[in-house]
């Protein structure tokens, strides 16, 4: 696993700095204006969670996956060294992110705000909300499984909105476990049992995407 | 005598096309030439060894394990060519170099060193500026760089100029000195058949037309040229594929003795080459 790690950062190192350093300049400006930490991790891991996605969609562009799916390692590994370096390069850029915005003169978001454990869960539900829905569909489709993402939430929204009436309550009781999640998370993870509990869904949520991952990528013909 | 490949009823399907019942050995110490027309099926069953595309039935062996139970374990002991090479567009051979080193034990650096000075491989330059015929030898210096068992080369030799296609192919009659190596090969080109290939395995239309020794091919298999008034119904079934022109008729036999007792004079037998074999037996043999 490490060495397919490492094939991937030696083969995108260009592209993954000038699209990171740009990424980190950006959410430096755009969180420096900005006073809800809350707010700052949504848009960070969301363009943080894109860049490794970026990658992987690269080795699409490029047909290179016979070439990666001919080396000696499985299928799985290769499944698992993607959710590690996704995980990885998605923390990473992050921390510069935040590091950025603290950095930036005249931030209105303090080391307090960012540095503390009810925003550490935070990211990490955003990031696993991100790479979770997006890894299966990028691994199975390649660059496809993302325009599936773009498309299918938009299809999504229209039919939404056009049976709002019909499908009210679905939507109501929808909107509320939603909102309850949003809660959860907001109301702070600083009891023990709430924190446990929140790692614990996080990991499952992960493991559910590798697990179909896997399946999906077992069934892909390169 | 161990078998590098063992492959036995084999079968992929695809919309429009179906990869049937292919079953072949290609022993250790051996080179084996894959050949057939356009969309026979050879990619795919070079793919179906590296385990690329999933298959619909038969097993694969590589050294005696299965091909997908021990994937990585057997493809640490192959050496691979793909027929379009891929790799990141815009990365130099020397990041391409430090990508896939690390996954070969047996990576042995100064062999790749030298034949990239053979191959007058620029190290610096991006995978995207090379011609094909360059970036071919860039994925046949990988695959040679790891004291790999067994070569499996999709068309090795197409883009490649004449020079360097016999290097190649005397590099991989040079490494079967070793007994334990194994190369499997497809290619259009027949010449580099008549020159390397110890065994011949034809497909025509998704399945395997024969899989033979070439020396059984060089002896036995004849071109029958006569007058066509001596092409009786009965004579026409021991042929694999006639030809016949306004002027008599050219068949192909895998049994010079018997054709000679059959027609005795009346006709001219020479022995076939590869790609006689290949234009009889494609679309099965007939051609008016």
């Amino acid at each position: 696993m490490r060495n397919l790690i490492l094939k991937d950062l030696v083969l995108h190192k260009k592209f993954l700095a000038v699209i990171s350093l740009l990424y980190i300049a950006y959410m430096g400006i755009f969180g420096s204006r900005i006073n809800s930490p809350r707010i700052f991790f949504l848009f960070s891991m969301i363009m943080s969670g894109i860049i490794p996605v970026l990658i992987f969609t690269r080795e699409d562009k490029f047909k290179a996956l016979s070439m990666t799916c001919s080396l000696p390692v499985s299928r799985r590994q290769i499944v698992l060294a993607r959710y590690v370096l996704g995980w990885l390069l998605t923390l990473i850029i992050e921390v510069l992110m935040a590091g950025a915005v603290l950095l930036f003169p005249g931030s209105k978001l303090g080391p307090s705000d960012l540095l503390n454990l009810n925003m550490f869960v935070f990211a990490l539900a955003m990031m696993t909300a991100i790479l979770s829905i997006l890894m299966p569909l990028l691994i199975r489709f390649g660059i496809a499984g993302i325009f599936v993402v773009a498309i299918g939430a938009q299809v999504l929204g229209i039919i939404v909105l056009s049976f709002r009436f019909k499908w009210n309550n679905i939507l109501v009781a929808l909107i509320a476990a939603m909102k309850s999640v949003f809660a959860f998370l907001s109301a702070g993870v600083d009891d023990p049992g709430r924190l446990a509990l929140a790692l614990a869904m996080i990991c499952l949520v992960n493991l559910a995407s590798i697990k179909c991952s896997e399946f999906l990528f077992r069934r892909k013909d390169v | 005598m161990n078998s590098a490949i063992e492959i036995s009823g084999l079968r992929k399907e695809y919309k429009g096309f179906t990869l049937r019942d292919v079953s072949f050995t290609l022993p250790q110490g051996f080179i084996m030439g894959l050949i057939g027309p356009n969309g026979a099926g050879k990619t795919t069953i070079i793919k179906l060894i590296l385990n690329l595309i999933r298959r619909n039935a038969g097993d694969i062996k590589v050294f005696g394990l299965d091909a997908i139970k021990h994937e990585a374990e057997i493809k640490a002991r192959i050496g691979f060519v793909h027929e379009t090479p891929r790799f990141i567009e815009d990365a130099t051979l020397k990041d391409i170099k430090l990508a896939i080193a690390p996954f070969y034990e047996k990576w042995d650096e100064k062999m790749f060193r030298s034949l990239i000075s053979e191959f007058a491989l620029p190290l610096e330059k991006k995978f995207k500026k090379l011609s094909h015929g360059m970036k071919m030898k860039l994925q046949i210096a990988l695959a040679l760089s790891h004291d790999a068992d067994l070569l499996l080369m999709d068309e090795p030799t197409s883009g490649l100029d004449p020079v360097f296609r016999r290097e190649l192919l005397e590099q991989l009659s040079g490494l079967m000195q070793n007994e334990q190596k194994a190369v499997l090969f497809s290619t259009h080109i027949t010449s580099d058949l008549e020159r390397t290939a110890d065994y011949i395995t034809f497909i025509n239309d998704g399945e395997i037309v024969f899989s033979l020794p070439k020396d059984v091919i060089k002896e036995k298999w004849g071109i029958v040229k006569g007058a066509k008034e001596l092409l009786l119904k009965k004579s026409r079934g021991m042929f694999k594929g006639v030809r016949e022109t306004d002027f008599g008729f050219e068949a192909l036999t895998d049994d010079i003795p018997s054709a000679r007792r059959e027609f005795d004079s009346g006709v001219v037998i020479e022995r076939a080459s590869i790609e006689d074999v290949m234009i009889f037996m494609d679309k099965g043999g007939d051609h008016a």
